[in-house]
């Protein structure tokens, strides 16, 4: 090969992959659907467009192969022949074969010796309309040499890059408007220069994360090929149903999410879904159903695997773990199905195959669990006996810029992702002794009657020595569904931080996932919640000492904000009413003929009084100087506030929903349910 | 990554009372003394996180590295090497100038040097009064993050209140 320009190389190894990728999904498509001539084209297109380049290049070897696989591709096209099952076998393994010689050409520039006779004369016989006689599934993919798909390149909609382009233009201006006004030391402009920015910097921030996102799909164009594959060499019927394909997550996360996938599947298909013989004895439809689902939640994004197949065997697994004493007697007795479960995620259940072969998961489950919290996500398990099995992936839209929450230990400041964070809870040190239990030597601290285990940030990343300063607050922090309390020194505000990876040679053995650059400069550490979690023993062995405590409640469990009012009454309001609560300095409300009003997110917002529901009626009781709680409430597009004197509790009623008044501790309090009340006044 | 300089040129630094240097091929810049970050549990030459240009660097103890007794790093100035994609900060005692020396003029080191330099120190420039002690980057750096001694974690670090 001459000197050829190593970009245009590269570029035709980008397109000729993302080329192949397409003709697997076609070919696959094809096999469902052989009277497409939709797909037939594509597929045709596709091969021609490689060879066609191929022999600009002059890769002799890849478009004698390609034109072989063209031409009957083209006699399918014109209709000369039909399109059998093994066709797509044949062209598939052409597909495998030119992404093997790719793979050459790219690590030498050159292709490799040989010749593809064995092959081609294959693809031949079956364009002259003889039958295939080796027919039987392509290799599957995964054989295929291992190609880093990390791409050096991204396409960007030019309107996307026009709009960067505009946004970059204004941030020169507002930066030119800054150093002006310093220059003439105008610091009364200053406020309006620097809100400027902050928008102007907001609007790239959210510009350039477009850039880098992806549609979901681009992750899935192989799993059809990949489901086929598996398939057909376990003599299994399955259908793929794909579902949010559009939803858009950060590329780095596709990388990321590529090998946790591809195990999840090829386990759902192989030991997930039964053999048909096996469904058909179950009353099921011998074609099995594997279901993969996205969809943007809460600022996450969720990943959905679910098959219909036979479902974790739990009383095997307790057996297994037992046996492996990966969980203690004990523990057992407390263990829930759904800890049951989990168990499949535990290193010392991934390498046994026998455990695989009755369990119906397994292999690598720990690795897939390691590679999704590395990213900042959880996994979780549900499975129904007979039913089928659904796996569920959390994940963080993007890894650049997380919002995160930052406390305070041993004097530093360190950053809490805000996917890990739960509640904050508020203590006083001379409270705390009392709050704190012991169960077998671990503390833990009663919340709302559950028992939550203690973690002390400063003593984990210090050791026993540094009980310096009072924790004040407990961060309640969960991660795979296990839920535990970590003491800080103070919690400032949540901001939006930006994640820098901390040098490779530091990442071993520590509780921080990188570091982020504060306002003033300084460097703060990200904690790592899922290794601090294990690190003190809470997420290895699910269940022990912790307490399952979703973070929307149970059905029968009722929350309420326990509260007293300005009057000194104290009052429980239902939790699902309160959109959020604000403080408000006292100099905040403001005095209007209709009663009073606080100004809040760019509107007036009506004060009004918890008990009755009305306005509040002059005079004030407010004290100068101090801050008062208010409760949100929207209701459609209506929105009020409830001045409080102060908030005291979240509590926690099981059974059937209050009416009226519940009691705590012993006493009765009155209770308001702000939307029922919403709903009596429309 | 070559330990000698390929222009001859060298950075030169003070530690406890030594000359040392460096090939100006590894050193991208040097800076005054700065606020740091510790990282808790990390290796005990590693005395934070700095912040510069966007990236976050990595601030060794050089003396600690060397077994030299260790100073205040509010008050001392870093060098910044390169350590392949990234950069590692160097605290030392004072920043010397950029000297010039053919490689023929490195010397072997002295036998009088304490074992753990010696690993470090590929040879000597004799100078009027002192001898400069050329480092070598690479096992330098693998000394630096290895978690010797470094506060492990006990089981029985559970208890909080």
């Amino acid at each position: 090969m001459s000197e050829l320009d190593d970009s245009i190389v590269d570029e035709f190894l980008v397109d000729s992959r993302e080329g192949l990728d397409r003709l697997d999904h076609d070919l696959v498509g094809l096999e469902q659907d052989p009277a497409s001539s939709a797909l037939l084209k594509s597929a045709f297109r596709t091969l021609h467009t490689i060879k066609g380049t191929c022999s600009f290049f002059g890769f002799r070897r890849l478009e004698k192969l390609t034109h072989a696989g063209e031409h009957l591709l083209a006699r399918l096209r014109s209709g000369e022949l039909a399109f059998t099952p093994a066709m797509a076998s044949t062209v598939l393994a052409v597909g495998d074969q030119v992404r093997t010689i790719l793979s050459h050409i790219k690590a030498h520039r050159c292709e490799p010796e040989g010749e593809d006779l064995a092959l081609i004369a294959r693809v031949e016989q079956a364009a002259s309309g003889e039958p295939d006689v080796t027919s039987g599934p392509a290799t599957p993919a995964e054989d295929i040499p291992a190609e880093s798909t990390t791409q050096a390149t991204v396409r960007v909609d030019v309107r996307v890059l026009d709009g960067l382009m505009n946004h970059v233009g204004e941030l020169v201006l507002a930066r030119n408007q800054l150093l002006q006004l310093v220059a003439i030391a105008d610091w009364a402009a200053l406020p309006a220069a620097s809100q400027r920015m902050d928008h102007v910097t907001s609007r790239l921030q959210e510009a350039i994360m477009r850039t880098r996102m992806q549609p979901i799909s681009t992750l899935w164009t192989r799993v059809p090929r990949l489901v086929r594959d598996v398939a057909s060499a376990c003599g299994k019927q399955v259908a793929l149903e794909m579902e949010g394909t559009d939803t858009e997550l950060d590329r780095s996360l596709v990388e990321a999410l590529k090998d946790p996938l591809t195990h999840l599947i090829r386990n759902a298909v192989d030991h997930g879904i039964e053999a048909p013989a096996a469904r058909k004895a179950a009353g099921k439809k011998t074609e099995g159903q594997l279901r993969l689902r996205a969809f943007h939640e809460a600022g996450q994004v969720v990943l959905e695997l679910s098959d219909d197949g036979a479902g974790l065997d739990v009383p095997r697994i307790r057996e297994k773990a037992l046996q492996r004493a990966v969980v203690s007697s004990e523990e057992a007795a407390r263990y829930t199905d759904a800890d049951w479960m989990r168990c499949i995620f535990l290193p010392g259940f991934s390498t046994a195959a026998s455990v695989t072969a009755i369990s119906g998961r397994g292999v690598g489950m720990d690795v897939v669990r390691t590679s999704i919290h590395r990213v900042g996500g959880t996994v979780d398990v549900h499975s129904e006996r007979g039913r089928g099995t659904t796996l569920r992936l959390r994940l963080p839209l993007t890894l650049a810029i997380i919002p995160a929450l930052i406390v305070d230990a041993a004097g530093d400041r360190y950053a809490i992702p805000q996917i890990n964070l739960v509640e904050l809870v508020r203590v006083s040190a001379a409270d705390l002794p009392a709050r704190i239990e012991s169960v077998q030597g671990a503390p833990v601290y009663r919340l709302r009657g559950q028992l939550l285990p203690l973690l002390s940030l400063a003593r984990e990343l210090h050791g026993p020595a540094s009980a310096g300063s009072t924790p004040r607050t407990l961060v309640v922090l969960q991660v795979d569904n296990r839920t535990f309390g970590l003491l800080t020194e103070g919690v400032h505000d949540t901001e939006e931080i930006v994640v820098k990876p901390l040098s490779e040679r530091l990442r071993t053995r520590t509780l921080f996932a990188g570091a982020t650059i504060r306002g003033d400069g300084r460097v703060a550490l990200i904690l790592d919640v899922s290794a601090l979690a294990a690190r003190a023993g809470l997420s290895t062995s699910p269940g022990e000492h912790s307490v399952a405590m979703p973070v929307a409640p149970a059905p029968g469990v009722h929350r309420a904000l326990l509260v007293h009012t300005l009057a000194g009454h104290a009052l429980a309001v239902a939790l699902p009413g309160v959109t959020r609560i604000e403080e408000f300095g006292a100099a905040a409300f403001e005095q209007l003929a209709d009663g009073p009003v606080v100004q809040y997110r760019d509107a007036v917002m009506p004060i009004v009084v918890l008990e009755s529901g009305a306005r509040m009626p002059a005079p004030w009781p407010l004290q100068a100087g101090r801050t008062y709680p208010v409760i949100i409430h929207d209701h459609k597009r209506e929105r009020c506030g409830y001045l409080v004197d102060r908030i005291d509790d979240v509590i926690e009623q099981t059974g059937p929903a209050p009416q009226g008044r519940v009691v705590h501790h012993g006493t009765i309090i009155e209770f308001v349910d702000l939307l029922a009340r919403a709903k009596e006044a429309a | 990554m070559s330990h000698v300089a390929a222009s001859g040129a060298w950075c030169t630094f003070r530690l406890a009372g030594n000359s040392y240097a460096l090939p100006v091929e590894h050193v991208q810049e040097v800076l005054r003394p700065a606020l740091i970050t510790r990282v808790p549990m990390a290796a005990p030459a590693v005395r934070g996180l700095l912040h510069l240009r966007g990236e976050i660097i990595t601030v060794l103890d050089l003396a600690q590295v060397l077994g030299l007794p260790a100073c205040d790093e509010r008050v001392r100035p870093h060098i910044i090497v390169r350590d392949g994609e990234r950069s590692v900060s160097l605290l030392v005692d004072a920043i010397g100038d950029v000297q010039r020396h053919a490689i023929e003029n490195i010397q072997p080191s002295p036998g009088t040097l304490s074992a753990a330099i010696r690993e470090l120190v590929i040879g000597a420039i004799p100078q009027p009064n002192e001898l400069l002690l050329v480092l070598q980057l690479e096992p330098l750096l693998q000394r630096a993050f290895e978690p010797q001694g470094g506060p492990e974690r006990r089981e029985d670090a559970r208890e909080c209140a």
